[in-house]
This record gives structure tokens, C-alpha cells and sequence, in this order.
């Protein structure tokens, strides 16, 4: 399809610049990766702290992007986990921790809470995404964006070697 | 909970409610025949009383003010192979002048009074007001023949909103919608 990449460089670019997105977001424990186009292997890398995962930096230089990733969403005091599949758009294992649910409650306001969740969720992600295609089609994207994601790597490549 | 968005794409008519009871009537769920042939079937049923095959869908059970709210259920029956193999040499055993297709057609109607189907149940939620439906599902083949019935149930055709499908969908100006579709990948590193 045109434009499938857009969903692996959208995750790619977010797992580099979450502290300049509308949104706290933190990365979580999984994510995997895949060069685009190819027949290559997924490579999946799971750790309790992604951000030190020289693996991970070592796939993006190969030409890896990201294809799917475990986030925690803030929002208030609620805590959203999930994770974001970049080819076709979807959340998968979506833990809510927004409006709960009581015993007793009827079915209609168990449907209202959940998809007051999910809506919540899906507003800050849309957010996030116009704030990606925006720059994207800006013209600075490769100067500005795509270069703070080669020195990010070069950076924690080299803070690795012995 | 894991789900795929999708946008519907179509207009909902004016009598809705009397309109969706038909069309999920006409498609609702019907489980496989004890003594019939097909070894699979889907259709709708209604979230609350997924298993009651008898009763009609009825719109104080999916429509929650702008929501529309649907179980999509999907019955499989199969037969161990072993257990099929090694009954039908039995039966050859027994009567050897017998053909083999017709003995094998033969347990498998036995096996099919003792067999329960594979049920799967998917819930679908559907936003009337921003044109929305979630899916709690991501696999290739169910996604397909949930579109196509969905598309038979309701004469509306629905388009899984993923990233290519969001952007082209944004509000952006009709400049950037050049860009947009003439845009190619861009290479953080050449792999």
C-alpha cells in the first residue's frame, strides 16, 4: 500500500522525540523492529529499560524502524498502557486506568466507560500523530528530525563502546 | 483488549431502528445443524446473551444512545484426524465391501453429535455520531469476513483506519495533501 510507511516512521520518530510530543508518554518494556520492504526478521527486544538498549540503537542503524511498541500514556493521575502497531493502526493488550467499572453497574455504562478510555487514549495518540504528519511534510523534517535521530544513535552507540 | 479502528463509510438510513433489527435478523447467527454438512458459520448475536441462538437482536440490546454495540461469532467444527482416521479403519475393518468415502462420511456424522464447535466471539462497537467502529480483533482472515458481512448487513462499507488511511484523512491543507500523496520514505539509515 502507499504511504505504509508512514505508521513504522510515526513510530520511530515518537521513540525519539517523546519529549517534545503534546502528551506524556513513556516507552515501555517491548518493542519490535523491521526494515521496511524487506523479508528480514523482526528483531523484538524486550527490557525493563528500553532506552539503554544498545540493541535497539544497533537495529536502527542497520535500517531498522520500529513496527510495534509498548507505551504508558499519562493522563492526570490514569495510566494507559498498550501497544501501538504501526501497519495497521492497532492497540493491542490496552490496559485503561481511567473510569472504572462497579459492580452493579448496567451494561450501557460499562460500554460508556470503556469507550470513554479508549477514546481518551485515541485522542492523545491523534494528537500525536497530527504533530508527526505536520512535520513530516514540513521541510525540515530531515534536517531537524531524521538528523536528532542519527545523533541520538551515533551518541548511544558510541557511549556503549567499551 | 486489542482492537483495529475503522471508519464507516456510507449513510445511515432513517428508519435505523426498525432497519437494523431487520438486517441483523436477516443475518444474525445460525449454529451449525447437528446433522448438517458445513463445518463453519458466522453471523451476529448480541453482546449480552452471546450463546441464546433463538432469540431476535433487538435494539434495547445494541443500540446505546449514538452506539451501536455487536458481538460478531464465528462457530468452527473439527475432527481430530487421528481419532478420524483410526475410527473410519474400524469401520473398513468391519465392513471391508464399504467405500472409504462413504465410511468416512459416515463418522464424521457420528463425531459431529459428540463434538462441540470452536466458538469465537468478537465484540464490535460501532460510534454512529463520528462514523467509527472498533473491532476487538486483528486477525487477517476474521477481519475479512467481518468486513464482508458487515458490508452485507448494513449496505455501508467500512475502511480500516490505519496510518496511510488517518493521514490522508486529516484536515491538512490542500498543499500538503499534494505532498502527502506524492510522499516517498525517508532514509535514516540505509540498511
Amino acid at each position: 500500500m502507499k504511504l505504509s510507511f508512514l505508521g513504522p516512521e510515526f513510530l520511530t520518530w515518537l521513540y525519539f522525540h517523546t519529549d517534545q510530543i503534546p502528551a506524556k508518554i513513556a516507552i515501555g518494556r517491548r518493542v519490535t523492529l523491521k526494515p521496511l520492504n524487506s523479508e528480514e526478521q523482526k528483531v523484538m527486544i524486550a527490557s525493563p529499560k528500553l532506552e539503554d538498549s544498545g540493541e535497539f540503537l544497533q537495529a536502527i542503524r542497520a535500517g531498522a524502524h520500529v513496527e510495534s511498541m509498548a507505551l504508558d500514556l499519562v493522563i492526570d493521575e490514569r495510566i494507559h498502557s498498550f501497544t501501538l502497531n504501526a501497519l495497521d493502526g492497532s492497540l493491542s493488550g490496552v490496559k485503561t486506568q481511567g473510569l472504572d467499572k462497579s459492580m452493579g453497574d448496567s451494561a450501557e455504562a460499562d460500554i460508556m466507560i470503556r469507550m470513554s478510555n479508549l477514546d481518551e487514549i485515541e485522542d492523545a495518540l491523534g494528537k500525536i500523530f497530527a504533530q508527526f504528519l505536520e512535520l513530516r511534510l514540513g521541510q525540515t523534517f530531515v534536517s531537524q528530525s531524521i538528523k536528532t535521530i542519527r545523533e541520538s544513535v551515533s551518541e548511544g552507540l558510541k557511549a556503549r563502546l567499551p | 483488549m486489542t482492537y483495529l479502528r475503522f471508519a464507516v463509510v456510507g449513510t445511515l438510513p432513517n428508519n435505523l431502528i426498525e432497519n437494523f433489527e431487520r438486517a441483523l435478523s436477516v443475518r444474525r447467527f445460525v449454529p451449525l445443524h447437528p446433522e448438517g454438512k458445513d463445518s463453519e458459520t458466522a453471523g451476529w448475536v448480541s453482546v449480552q446473551n452471546p450463546y441464546l441462538d433463538d432469540d431476535r437482536i433487538l435494539n434495547d440490546q445494541f443500540l446505546f444512545q449514538e452506539r451501536v454495540v455487536l458481538g460478531y461469532r464465528e462457530d468452527k467444527i473439527s475432527y481430530p484426524k487421528a481419532l478420524l482416521r483410526d475410527l473410519v479403519e474400524l469401520r473398513l475393518k468391519e465392513f471391508p465391501d464399504k467405500n472409504r468415502q462413504v465410511v468416512e462420511s459416515a463418522v464424521i456424522s457420528e463425531l459431529r453429535q459428540r463434538i462441540l464447535p470452536k466458538s469465537k466471539i468478537v465484540e464490535v462497537l460501532w460510534d454512529l455520531s463520528r462514523s467509527e467502529l472498533r473491532l476487538f480483533a486483528r486477525g487477517q482472515g476474521l477481519v475479512e469476513r467481518f468486513e464482508k458481512l458487515f458490508e452485507q448487513t448494513f449496505q455501508m462499507r467500512i475502511k480500516q483506519l490505519s496510518y496511510p488511511e488517518i493521514a490522508l484523512a486529516s484536515q491538512v491543507s490542500l498543499r500538503s495533501q499534494g505532498l502527502l500523496e506524492n510522499l516517498n520514505e525517508a532514509v535514516i539509515f540505509g540498511a
